[in-house]
């Protein structure tokens, strides 16, 4: 079932789609589709906010791009090293947090098992 | 008509915004809009239903506005900060140079000759001043703390040093007469009070003259610098506008 995104965690993702090299903003929105397996539907709109915050911290940069096919230049979007930087910070956090509510909440194993 | 409600729908989200940014925000909606449409219909939905899909995809108008003026007020105001704290900087840094050199020269000289001088405390105080500005500016513009420590550092590194100058010119080459200190003090008070403002005040006409000419200067090549961006958006744009209107 699809579940719609969080707005706090669209910049996460934003950054997270960036590692693999420069998207423009229609591509970032289908491979956030793609890596959610479409469990997750991104107001696409909100994603030109973010990604303007982005940048004003640094962590993303853009420029104006001709494709190499020709026609319009096209706005890409590319990702710096603070925000290489940050995005492992907030994998970090993301994983912690999750442990934790995996603990509070009795997942992992021990759920399996009891489920089982 | 649904090219005329594409244009609608990023008219109503990019409404408000300054003029240049608002072009652009235009022109990348637009172009995301336009692959959404192109996507639905290649998936077999007709002109009319894959604009209804897309722009539902990209959400309500007015939130996007909404959202967007928010990142750009803030970026106004990081800016806004950032121009005032380098502003302050260049208009402080004449001013500051003066004090330092000849403040720091009379402290020093003064102090050599056991006349412990007035202006030290005047300038003790305006230095202070400065450094609480430079901390609560560079804070407030988002500078981090080792640029605004090496601008107070290098402001109170130089005072100190003119400082040590000035004490060893007074007591090598003035020939301090330690003898009749106490005399002296007690009879030019008055004298001393008005050489400190004075003093205090050649710091500030001539700092202040040397840094509005510099604040000006700056203020005068950042228009121009802006003028130029925004003609160069704008004429790129409508180049884009037509080739888009011909190709269709």
């Amino acid at each position: 079932m699809a579940r719609d995104l969080p707005r706090g965690d669209i910049p996460t993702l934003i950054l997270a789609t960036l590692t693999e090299g420069s998207r423009h903003g229609y591509a970032i929105a289908r491979e956030v589709e793609r890596i959610s397996k479409d469990a997750l539907t991104l107001r696409e709109g909100s994603l030109y906010p973010a990604l303007r915050v982005l940048e004003q911290d640094g962590l993303v940069t853009s420029e104006w791009v001709v494709p190499p096919s020709g026609g319009q230049s096209r706005r890409v979007y590319s990702l710096t090293d603070e925000g290489r930087a940050e995005l492992t910070k907030r994998s970090q956090d993301w994983r912690q947090y999750a442990a934790f509510m995996n603990t509070i909440l009795g997942g992992g194993k021990d759920n399996g098992k009891q489920q089982a | 008509m649904a090219n005329s409600r594409l244009e609608e729908y990023v008219q109503a989200a990019t409404a408000h915004l300054p003029e240049s940014d608002r072009m652009l925000e235009q022109r990348e909606m637009h172009q995301h809009l336009i692959a959404m449409i192109a996507a639905h219909e290649e998936l077999g939905d007709t002109k009319e239903a894959a604009t209804d899909a897309a722009l539902k995809q990209l959400g309500d108008a007015r939130v996007i506005r909404g959202e967007l003026l928010k990142t750009h007020r803030r970026a106004k105001f990081h800016s806004l900060m950032r121009y005032q704290f380098s502003e302050f900087w260049t208009a402080s840094a004449a001013p500051a140079a003066f004090g330092v050199v000849i403040g720091g020269g009379i402290c020093g000289a003064l102090y050599a000759r056991k006349r412990f001088p007035l202006q030290l405390g005047a300038i003790l105080t305006a230095g202070s001043v400065h450094t609480a500005v430079v901390v609560g500016l560079g804070l407030a513009a988002g500078q981090n703390w080792f640029v605004i420590a090496s601008l107070c550092a290098l402001y109170w590194g130089l005072f100190l040093s003119c400082a040590l100058l000035g004490f060893g010119i007074g007591n090598v080459l003035l020939q301090p007469k330690r003898e009749s200190f106490t005399t002296v003090a007690k009879t030019s008070n008055t004298a001393r009070s008005l050489t400190a403002l004075a003093s205090v005040a050649l710091v500030l006409v001539l700092g202040g003259s040397a840094g509005f000419w510099q604040v000006q200067h700056q203020r005068q090549q950042r228009t121009q610098q802006l003028v130029e961006k925004v003609r160069i958006a704008e004429a790129q744009y409508q180049l884009e506008l037509q080739k888009m209107h011909r190709s269709r």
